[in-house]
């Protein structure tokens, strides 16, 4: 009896330690994660501003207000073409620039050009982009000078809205790429070298090789890293704030950018919310078609 | 059906010198092994002549024909690898198929071909899985069927069943022997182990240091060692070497089951006493103390532990080494010099 009752104290002790070592964590991620997520469905069903006491229950008043908008629907446009022209282009320069730069020609070289591909990842985005908003200054950026010494017509990058977004999402592709770069190169790392022996053997054409075997089996790293970035493209923020704040005529401005003038400019926080909860909405939908579509697509191991 | 030659083979990476100058030819239709320990370079020769690795200098010949520049897809060489490299993505099929899609086989030849090699190496009911979902042996089994479905010219191996467990080790060794003979093309196969070695080729290649020791058949190799090097490799307990009696520095070399545990005829009889005894089921292996240091024995003879017996060894099994453990003939001389040291044959 005694023997019983000593092992299941000792059996409690052993899952109380396990749950206080969890405590910190989950007890964060209530505070931050969870209790705010419940808040901002709650408090999208509210009207009043920032200082109201008490404010107004509204239904789904928010919502319908915000659908109807014309400049939300532009809103909405800019995120998904923004997220569309990021992902892609990251995802496809990632691949081939870590493909090239796995291959074992001029190593010093690839070392110097993995460095240099690396390193805006480490430097935060507000630098990034006032630096970029200076190279891209239509008249006397630093882009504009050289493309003019080469001969070609000035390009108005930030300042019309018809090149405004692809210009953010340009910079957003060049911070990022590095870091995508590695994870991918790491992929192509776990590839045995013999599996490319045995496609030599097999006389496969180098293309072939790529599409066949190499793309296949770092496709659950391509999954991976393209849901990432698709989640951080929805939630473009500082680049924005910083290079264009929305402009021109509305043509950079996405949903947190949104979210953040309607909730801290023009103190409406139930459209904020409103907007917040569409936005979770649209990552839950994206991030499933990505891991539906991944089901038949992507090699597991 | 292919012969090959190796000519002056080097093999260099940056100054660490693999293979100096080797020169090897093999025949048509035979199954020959490369063996040796590991780093010995046997697995450098077949990478070279399968085009995975390039020459330092040399030439190599497939069919009188210099391959030194032919890409290995162009060799018309099938090769097993040692972790059978099977594709992760694609199914069994596919694995088997994708080097004669690259050869623009027409469909109906593959798929014939395909069912033909899947059905000898009994893989038909597993053709749509991936190679995760197989065992051990059926992954090597789809290794053999995408090497054999090319119907290449020469067949490579590359310690193929290394990654398998002993009692299916046992069982590839004969279906690969079969393969050999129903096929008839020339297969290289390199492994560490000598009883792979002596069990399957019909021409083994002792490799040591980069270098050729001996190339002939498992029998000779076995009965007529060149030195000591290839005398102790081959055969399980190694050959005994007694050292240090002879003149002019000779070495004298017997296998242990040629050892008997009662006085010989025509041969030497040494005092002994039997140290320790394994029992091996047919057979049992003594150590014997004997005043020249220890001798191995096999023998189906039970003797009781610690007893003193006298060790005979006749004169026609015994090999005869120089100082530089070359092999010397077993002359009347010789038979004088051993009888002189080691006592003669008893009355």
């Amino acid at each position: 009896m005694r023997g019983t009752t000593a092992l299941s104290k000792t059996e409690r002790q052993e899952r109380l330690k396990g749950y206080l070592l969890a405590a910190p964590a989950v007890v964060l991620l209530f505070i931050f994660t969870v209790y705010p997520l419940c808040y901002l469905i709650y408090r999208s069903l509210f009207g009043g501003n920032l200082i109201t006491k008490d404010p107004k229950f509204v239904g789904l008043e928010n919502y319908t207000s915000l659908l109807e908008s014309k400049d939300f629907h532009q809103v909405l446009s800019n995120t998904l073409i923004y997220t569309a022209v990021t992902v892609v282009l990251t995802m496809v320069l990632a691949v081939v620039i870590a493909a090239w730069l796995n291959s074992k020609k001029n190593r010093r070289l690839n070392e110097l050009v993995q460095t240099c591909i690396f390193t805006p990842h480490i430097i935060s985005m507000v630098s990034v982009s006032t630096l970029f908003l200076w190279l891209m200054d239509s008249k006397n950026g630093l882009l504009n000078i050289l493309l003019n010494a080469l001969g070609f017509e000035s390009f108005p990058f930030l300042a019309s809205p018809d090149t405004a977004l692809f210009s953010v999402a340009l910079v957003t592709i060049w911070k990022g790429l590095g870091y995508y770069v590695l994870l991918i190169m790491a992929a192509l790392q776990n590839i045995p070298t013999s599996v490319y022996e045995a496609a030599e053997m097999d006389d496969t054409p180098a293309l072939k090789t790529f599409f066949k075997i190499t793309l296949p089996m770092i496709s659950p790293t391509i999954l991976f890293t393209s849901v990432v970035a698709t989640i951080a493209s929805f939630k473009v923020f500082d680049s924005i704030s910083v290079m264009t704040g929305g402009g021109p005529l509305n043509s950079t401005n996405t949903l947190v950018y949104y979210i953040y003038e309607y909730a801290f400019r023009y103190g409406k926080p139930g459209q904020a919310c409103a907007a917040g909860v569409i936005l979770l909405v649209f990552v839950c939908v994206i991030t499933y078609v990505q891991f539906q579509v991944s089901k038949t697509r992507v090699h597991y191991q | 059906m292919s012969s090959i030659s190796l000519r002056n083979v080097k093999k260099s990476y940056g100054n660490e010198v693999v293979i100096e100058n080797l020169n090897l030819e093999i025949r048509d239709g035979s199954f020959t092994v490369l063996v040796g320990p590991s780093g010995c370079g046997k697995s450098t020769t077949l990478r070279m002549i399968t085009g995975l690795e390039t020459l330092s200098g040399g030439d190599i010949f497939i069919d009188d024909t210099r391959v030194n520049d032919v890409p290995p897809g162009k060799r018309d060489i099938s090769m097993v690898f040692q972790n059978y490299a099977l594709y992760p993505t694609m199914s069994v099929r596919e694995n088997i198929e994708f080097g004669l899609t690259n050869k623009k086989i027409p469909k109906e030849e593959r798929q014939r071909r395909i069912s033909d090699v899947c059905e000898i190496v009994g893989l038909t009911e597993y053709l749509d899985r991936k190679p995760a979902n197989l065992s051990g042996g059926q992954r090597q089994r789809v290794a053999l069927a995408r090497a054999m479905v090319k119907q290449p010219k020469v067949f490579m191996m590359d310690e193929p069943l290394s990654n398998l467990d002993a009692k299916l080790r046992t069982q590839m060794r004969v279906e690969l022997i079969n393969m050999h003979k129903r096929m008839g093309t020339t297969f290289v196969y390199v492994t560490h182990d000598q009883v792979e070695a002596m069990s399957m080729a019909d021409d083994i290649v002792l490799m040591n240091q980069g270098k050729i020791v001996q190339q002939s058949g498992p029998k000779e190799l076995y009965h007529n060692p060149n030195c000591i090097y290839t005398a102790q490799f081959v055969g399980s307990p190694q050959t005994n070497i007694l050292d240090g009696q002879l003149p002019e520095k000779m070495k004298l070399g017997f296998r242990p089951e040629k050892v008997r545990l009662h006085p010989v005829e025509a041969g030497i009889n040494i005092p002994a006493s039997i140290q320790t005894k394994e029992m091996l089921g047919s057979e049992i292996i003594y150590s014997l103390q004997t005043p020249y240091g220890v001798v191995m024995c096999k023998s189906e003879e039970d003797m009781e532990d610690a007893v003193k017996v006298t060790m005979g060894v006749e004169f026609s099994s015994m090999y005869l080494f120089g100082a530089d453990t070359v092999r010397l003939p077993f002359d009347d001389k010789a038979r004088a010099a051993v009888s002189a040291v080691f006592g003669g044959p008893s009355k």
